[in-house]
């Protein structure tokens, strides 16, 4: 799941190359998504936001955070 | 003791987890001198493993090496980086949360749902289990809501095996959507046991619990359970 959303932030940072605050956004991104246990170190509410500018649609929201916080989700 | 400020005195804690009966002392152990030890190259001196078989006493200890192992490397890897600044993640997340159009707020009922959803599939046993839980309940539930409506109480459980007592750790969630102060009665309260799924209790099964002496807290320091009453002198497992 993690690898995944590495790659949707690699492809946004690729399509908003021409936009620098959401240029920005997604280098961001990215680098959090790199930190180890990064969705287990922050608050659910900073979590989603992140999930939602991945654009993980709503219904897979929580399916996908639950997977994100498990103990071995670095996968 | 009673009446003495944590950590004065030495507190036992003994437990079972697995086929390991072990014995923790509460002032040179786990959360303070043990972990700072390792960090030191120091040796442990507040965990010992009581059981008489030989080869389990040595199965411990190699698994108290690797930890062991596991602590010092992490404190290389944090010595080892790059010299420069390097963002923390709390660092990142402020500089991301400038540029993100709308911040979410969970309501707290999936918040709760995804906690005992979690805890119910959870694969861990013992304190791993319950430091999972610990930083799952910090992640998950605002201060606020740490304070009025979601409580976490790790206690113990007395069991006896053969002429041995020693004590169960478990732990107890209270949940209370209006609030504790603002709903008492409204109190619903879950029992964990590593390894089982959550189970309901009853305020009156914890409060009789509590009053027979099979339930003890852990530590005089240690949060209450909202609702539970303590009649005279705290007991100790």
């Amino acid at each position: 799941m993690l690898e995944e959303l590495k790659k949707i932030a690699d492809s946004l940072i690729e399509i908003n190359k021409n936009n620098p605050k959401e240029l920005k956004k997604y280098q961001i991104i990215k680098q959090i998504l790199n930190r180890k246990d990064c969705f287990l170190n922050m608050d659910i509410n900073y979590a989603y936001t992140i999930l939602k500018d991945l654009k993980i649609p709503n219904e897979k929201l929580k399916k996908a955070y639950i997977q994100l916080i498990d103990i071995e989700s670095d996968k | 003791m009673v009446g003495e400020a944590y950590g004065s005195g030495h507190a036992f804690l003994e437990f079972r987890t697995g086929k390991f009966l072990i014995i923790a002392d509460s002032v040179t152990s786990i959360f303070n001198g043990d972990i700072s030890s390792t960090k030191t190259n120091q040796p442990l001196q507040g965990l010992k493993c009581l059981n008489q078989n030989a080869k389990t006493r040595q199965e411990f200890k190699s698994i108290v090496s690797k930890i062991y192992d596991l602590v010092i490397s992490q404190e290389k890897n944090n010595h080892n980086t790059k010299s420069g600044y390097v963002p923390s993640l709390d660092d990142l997340l402020e500089d991301y949360l400038q540029l993100a159009d709308i911040i979410y707020d969970i309501d707290f009922s999936e918040r709760l749902n995804i906690l005992i959803e979690k805890t119910n599939s959870l694969g861990l046993i013992g304190i791993d289990a319950f430091s999972y839980i610990i930083q799952l309940k910090r992640i998950l539930f605002t201060n606020e809501q740490h304070k009025n409506n979601f409580g976490y109480t790790v206690i113990c459980k007395k069991l006896k095996y053969d002429e041995i007592k020693t004590a169960l750790s478990c732990a107890i969630f209270t949940v209370n959507s209006q609030g504790f102060n603002v709903d008492p009665d409204g109190n619903s309260y879950f029992y964990y046991e590593p390894g089982y799924p959550l189970k309901p209790i009853t305020k009156e099964e914890l409060q009789v619990g509590f009053d027979s002496g099979l339930f003890n807290y852990v530590d005089f320091n240690d949060p209450r359970i909202p609702g539970i009453i303590e009649k005279g002198e705290m007991k100790r497992c």
